[in-house]
């Protein structure tokens, strides 16, 4: 059953005051504006070499870290490989508990049912614990169309939200923005909400910290309901665990009378004892901290305490298509630690908002095409490929997901999705490579070709700036010029060096910056 | 009632779930289910004590994503010795004589071996097959960019492997790993590429080639290009052919057991350690033990040497801004080291970082390992 939300256009979007993610070109043209701005460039550097280095100090520091991995992932698989059973657990579990439970296939389901309950206590606000799901379904952008506004109340997200930001990482939404911008952001805009910001507020984090503190109190102590996710849901226990640094999931999930929670299917724990192995990964993963300031756990409703009424949306939202994919499955393990992120070399050049998604960085650039289907947009293609394969994100996972392997993987799928038709320019190139490359005398051919367009066009031995296509590696790089005689002329002039090497081995390599 | 209807209705409308274990064949991994049990005993990582951990899934072969390797029940029979022991290394030569480091997985690399591991030194098994004198064959794979673009550095590989004793041939065959096509997706388009090398190097007892990164594709891809062919005798010769692939810096320190190979080179050196040969393949410090061993020769500490120089293949095309910037950076650290020559095992990073330094007019020589290697004081 799909809601009756119509498809959000450009045009309907630009009246809300929440921004999302429509419209953001293909990786490389976002990218490429991206590295245009150095002081992104420096907030990026800054932010992800800080908790990078972080994250290496006390991970090193565990001696069982390897085997602590291999846990997260075995029970992960557990879980995805009985998930029907463990969900009709957790949903036994938590209605014992007196949880509401509500099951979404999609975004606008998730959407509606959040909708309709916060209707249903007739208010027209909700606070909102940081939340990557409610952050997938654009919960927001439908409450606000519903004219019910949603406060974050993360630090984070409450800088993006005020900026008329997008999110541009996992953890830190607004790693992009220094302390001088969030400054401005607060003298601009609070007032506009709710409690302004000291006029005489400077850019030290204490300082800021203290104005979004005082910003945020009204708001916990008004809202009648709070909208959150979690990070973990214990199917033999039904409880919901989230972990955070700041203690306003603490307010929310306490302080109003009805608390829904948005929940993908995949963040399920068999039992109890497991988040014993995940509450060590994740936030030394994350945060490079041994232990998180605040970890929130809440099975059902405690009479007298805390939420009297409480809802759990089960999310799919497609990830039981990704659940069937052998190879992608294992991107359901993430546990939404950011490591990936703050170790790519990619991510930290170019930030998170040019891989157009709520989920951004290495995790991104699988997730979201299988989350939203390859061969559905030219941008979405575009993810798998914004990688060097380099595989510092497998290294740091703490789950384990081979994301390297995933990317390479949804590429084949990509290329497939457009199988068929006219052939494009590089299909064209690879067909021809894989004809020259299926025997050694057709790469002869190709490489007796090479040899002469040097002794003709690249006397110098470098080939410098060439038009198109050949300009993507020229104008920024030399090329040096193919040699005159390939290798394997060599080995069949000389027998491989035993008779007559003569001069033309061990030549110098030129253009590769040997002079 | 109505929920339990709809927990019905997610799950089991992908009948992957329903229809039981699909053949355990690389042409189709097994299940989730096959291979993940549910009850089971205590886990080693518990610190509390108090976690359950699952049974049968020793350390290295608990991976969802070993099954991409396929036949895990093969792999487990070559290696049981290390699988029951739960020694992720088998160090030492196997019954023909030979190492096995070869047949690791990249898959099981990050659990297997730390990021900063520097490797096992295996000097002591210098006693290899060479010198036991099985006759063995030994081949060149050069790789289609050493061929045609850098000469070079095969003929070095070539004079340095018979300096040792080696008297290594060169099938001419031979072709490319396929690994630009696997990378950008045109799997069925690297099948022939895939079939041209195994066709080349079957039969050879070892095939050495000057490039990790085309290693481990032949190690690790050309599985996938097999599965995906659907063709058994192409499956089966990939199956014969990669676990003999051996990169260069593996083949002299844990198959001939050299780590002083005679090399005289009186330069400033730093080393870019590639990632496809630390991360993929693991080689560890094998490259730089090998140049602390060459007389003459001054090593200068590479800063950030772990980052990726931002070739990735075909990313240094499809986006060649952020390959730039990445590029751009390797190529300042090499700049800030102070040495007057780049060396790695990998001619594709040397190219897209010797390119750079090269526009930027840098006067740093870009040198792969085999180069390094090769020269003599004779030569010099």
């Amino acid at each position: 059953m799909t809601s009756g939300r119509p498809l959000n256009t450009l045009e309907t979007l630009k009246t809300l005051k929440t921004q999302t993610f429509l419209g953001i070109p293909p990786f490389p043209i976002a990218a490429k504006k991206a590295l245009a701005d150095s002081q992104l460039r420096g907030n990026m550097h800054h932010a992800t070499h800080t908790i990078r280095t972080k994250r290496a100090r006390v991970t090193s520091e565990l001696p069982d870290w390897e085997e602590l991995r291999v846990a997260g992932a075995d029970i992960k698989d557990d879980v995805m490989a009985n998930l029907d059973g463990y969900l009709v657990q957790l949903e036994e579990s938590l209605v014992k508990a007196g949880a509401t439970v509500h099951w979404a296939r999609d975004a606008a389901e998730a959407n509606q049912i959040v909708i309709d309950i916060a209707r249903r206590h007739k208010v027209g606000e909700v606070v909102k614990v940081k939340s990557m799901a409610t952050g997938e379904i654009e919960l927001n952008v439908a409450m606000e169309e519903a004219g019910i506004s949603v406060w974050e109340t993360d630090l984070a997200e409450l800088i993006v939200q005020l900026g008329h930001d997008l999110p541009s990482h996992i953890l830190v939404p607004a790693i992009h923005r220094n302390r001088a911008e969030v400054r401005e952001i607060f003298l601009r805009e609070m007032g506009k909400v709710g409690m302004p910001a000291a006029a005489d507020l400077s850019d030290e984090p204490a300082e800021l910290a203290g104005a979004a503190r005082r910003h945020l109190r009204e708001k916990f102590l008004r809202a009648k309901v709070a909208v959150s996710g979690a990070n973990f849901m214990v199917a033999d226990t039904g409880t919901l665990v989230v972990v955070e640094s700041e203690g306003n999931g603490r307010m929310c999930l306490t302080l109003p009378e009805v608390l829904i929670s948005v929940v993908g299917i995949e963040k399920i724990v068999p039992t109890w004892a497991d988040l014993e192995v995940f509450l060590q990964l994740l936030p030394r993963s994350a945060t490079g901290e041994r232990m998180n300031p605040y970890t929130s756990t809440w099975t059902g409703v405690t009479q007298g305490d805390g939420p009297q009424e409480v809802h759990v949306v089960l999310l799919d939202n497609n990830r039981t298509t990704v659940l069937a994919d052998e190879v992608g499955r294992q991107a359901l393990r993430c546990i939404r630690c950011s490591a990936c992120l703050n170790v790519c070399p990619v991510y930290e050049r170019v930030g998170g908002h040019a891989y157009g998604s709520i989920y951004p960085g290495p995790i991104g650039a699988i997730l979201t095409p299988m989350l939203k289907g390859v061969g559905t947009s030219a941008q979405i293609d575009s993810l798998p490929f914004a990688s060097s394969l380099c595989g510092v994100c497998y290294e740091v996972c703490p789950v384990r997901i081979n994301i390297p392997q995933v990317l390479v993987h949804l590429r084949e799928k990509v290329v497939d999705s457009h199988r068929g038709g006219v052939p494009g320019t590089l299909m064209t190139t690879m067909k021809g490579a894989s004809w020259l490359l299926g025997g050694g005398w057709r790469l002869g051919l190709l490489q007796k070709a090479a040899g002469l367009s040097s002794r003709v066009l690249w006397k110098q031995g470098v080939i410098g700036r060439m038009p198109r296509p050949m300009s993507r590696w020229t104008d920024a790089r030399d090329c040096p010029a193919p040699p005159r005689e390939s290798f394997r002329r060599w080995w069949a002039r000389t027998d491989g060096g035993l008779k007559n090497a003569g001069s033309a081995s061990n030549t110098p390599r030129k253009g590769t910056g040997q002079k | 009632m109505e929920l339990s209807e709809r927990t019905g209705s997610i799950i089991y409308s992908h009948d992957w779930l329903t229809r039981g274990r699909p053949p355990a064949d690389p042409l189709g991994p097994p299940s989730v289910a096959a291979i993940a049990p549910t009850s089971g005993n205590r886990h080693p990582a518990g610190l509390m004590g108090g976690h359950l951990w699952r049974p049968g899934l020793d350390l290295r072969r608990s991976s969802m994503t070993f099954w991409l390797a396929g036949r895990a029940d093969e792999f487990a029979e070559r290696h049981d010795d290390s699988a029951t022991t739960g020694s992720t290394r088998h160090d030492g030569p196997d019954s023909r004589g030979f190492h096995n480091y070869g047949q690791l997985n990249y898959l099981s690399k990050p659990h297997d071996r730390r990021p900063n591991d520097p490797g096992v030194s295996t000097g002591h098994y210098c006693a290899g097959w060479l010198l036991v004198g099985v006759a063995v064959k030994v081949a060149l794979f050069v790789t289609c960019l050493n061929d045609t673009m850098f000469p070079q550095t095969g003929q070095a590989t070539v004079r340095l492997l018979r300096r040792l004793g080696v008297d290594v041939e060169f099938p001419t065959a031979q072709t490319c790993c396929g690994q630009m096509h696997v990378n950008s997706g045109y799997v069925p388009e690297a099948i022939p590429v895939v079939r041209a090398f195994v066709d080349a190097f079957a039969g050879y007892d070892a095939v050495v080639a000057p490039s990790g990164s085309c290693v481990a594709s032949a190690r690790e891809q050309h599985k996938l290009v097999a599965a995906r062919s659907g063709d058994r005798a192409l499956i089966n010769a990939v199956d014969d052919v990669s676990p003999h692939v051996y990169e260069l810096s593996e083949f002299l320190v844990d198959v001939l057991g050299v780590v002083d190979v005679g090399a005289y080179f009186p330069h400033r050196v730093t080393l870019h350690p590639t990632c496809h040969s630390t991360r993929l393949l693991g080689v560890g410090d094998r490259p730089e033990q090998l140049l602390q061993a060459v007389r003459g020769i001054t090593m200068v500490d590479l800063p950030a040497a772990q980052e990726c120089c931002g070739f990735g293949g075909t990313f240094s095309l499809k986006n060649p801004d952020v390959s730039v910037a990445m590029g751009s950076d390797k190529a300042r650290h090499v700049r800030e080291s102070g040495a007057e020559v780049l060396v790695a095992g990998d001619n594709s990073c040397l190219m897209h970082i010797g390119g750079l330094l090269s526009r930027e007019r840098a006067g740093i020589r870009v040198m792969h390992l085999a180069e390094i290697l090769a020269s003599t004081e004779e030569a010099a």
